[in-house]
C-alpha cells in the first residue's frame, strides 16, 4: 500500500526540509520509508564520493587550492579602466585589503568551479565538507615551511569520479525536493 | 625534524583518496544501484516494488554504459583503422 500524506506541510517548507536532512520532506509529509531510503542513499553517495576522491575533491568557492580566501584587487589597466585581479596570499600588503571574491564576483567563481552547484545540493553535509576541505588545504606553516597540509589532493580517475559521486548526490536529492514539495502541494494524488 | 611525506605515513580516509587506480570503473556500480534507488523510490507509489524495480534499472544502466562503452571503444577503432 501507498504511504499515506497525513501531515499539512507547505511545498517550500517540504523542499526545504529535503536540502537540511535528504529526506526529511517525505518524513515530514508521512512516507517515512520513502525518506529513509532517499536520505541514507545520498547521504551515502556522497561520503563515499568523498571517500573516492578525498574531501579535498570539493573544490570550494571562494578559496584556493592552498586553503587561503581568493581576494581581488582594484587594478587600472593601460587603457586607464579598472578591472579586479587576483592577488596572492604572499602579496601583501594587496591581499589583507583586498575584496573577497564571493563578495565582489562571485559568479566567474562558481562558473570556474561548476561542480559545486550540484554538490551543494546534497545539503549542508557539503557545507561542513567544505570546511573540511578548506582546512585540509590549508599549509600549517605556509609555502617555505615543511609541513603539509593534512589532506592530499585527487587526480586523474579517482578525482572525476569522487566529484561525479557527490555531484550525483546533489542532483538526486534536487529531484527528491522538487517530488517532496508536488507531493506535499497535491497529497491526494499520491 | 620534517615530517615524513603524506605518501610514506600510509592511508588515512577522506584525507587521501582510495587506492583504486586499477579498478575505477568498477566504482560507476554502486554510483548506478544509488541512482536507480532514489529514482524508484521516488517514481514507485509501493516501496515493496521498489527493491526489484532498483535492480531492474541498476542493471538497465550497467548495460548502457558497457553498451556505449563498447561502441566508443568500436568507433575508436574505426577511426584508427581509417587512419593507417
Amino acid at each position: 500500500m501507498p504511504e499515506p500524506s497525513r501531515a499539512k506541510v507547505s511545498p517550500p517548507l517540504a523542499a526545504l526540509a529535503t536540502w537540511v536532512v535528504p529526506g526529511g520532506g517525505y518524513w515530514l509529509l508521512g512516507h517515512r520509508a520513502r525518506a529513509l531510503t532517499v536520505g541514507i542513499t545520498v547521504i551515502l553517495l556522497f561520503v563515499v564520493g568523498l571517500l573516492i576522491g578525498g574531501v579535498r575533491a570539493l573544490e570550494v568557492p571562494g578559496w584556493d587550492d592552498g586553503g587561503a580566501k581568493i581576494r581581488l584587487v582594484l587594478e587600472r589597466r593601460f587603457d586607464e579602466k579598472q578591472e579586479w585581479v587576483r592577488v596572492r596570499p604572499d602579496q601583501e600588503p594587496y591581499y589583507s585589503r583586498g575584496a573577497w571574491v564571493m563578495a565582489r564576483n562571485p559568479l566567474s567563481e562558481l562558473r570556474a568551479k561548476p561542480w559545486y552547484i550540484a554538490q551543494v545540493l546534497a545539503g549542508p553535509i557539503t557545507i561542513a565538507s567544505s570546511a573540511a576541505s578548506v582546512w585540509a588545504s590549508t599549509d600549517p606553516d605556509g609555502p617555505d615551511g615543511d609541513l603539509q597540509p593534512p589532506g592530499a589532493t585527487s587526480h586523474g580517475r579517482v578525482n572525476e569520479i569522487g566529484v561525479l559521486y557527490t555531484a550525483v548526490a546533489g542532483m538526486l536529492n534536487l529531484l527528491a525536493m522538487i517530488d517532496a514539495s508536488h507531493r506535499a502541494r497535491h497529497p491526494e494524488a499520491h | 625534524m620534517a615530517p615524513p611525506p603524506i605518501a610514506a605515513s600510509g592511508y588515512v580516509p577522506f584525507m587521501q583518496p582510495l587506492p583504486v587506480w586499477d579498478y575505477w570503473y568498477l566504482l560507476a556500480l554502486p554510483l548506478c544501484a544509488g541512482v536507480a534507488i532514489v529514482y524508484k523510490a521516488i517514481r514507485c507509489r509501493w516501496m515493496k516494488s521498489v527493491p526489484r524495480e532498483a535492480a531492474k534499472m541498476a542493471a538497465w544502466i550497467v548495460v548502457g554504459l558497457v553498451g556505449a562503452a563498447a561502441g566508443l571503444w568500436l568507433l575508436v577503432k574505426a577511426f584508427e583503422w581509417a587512419g593507417s
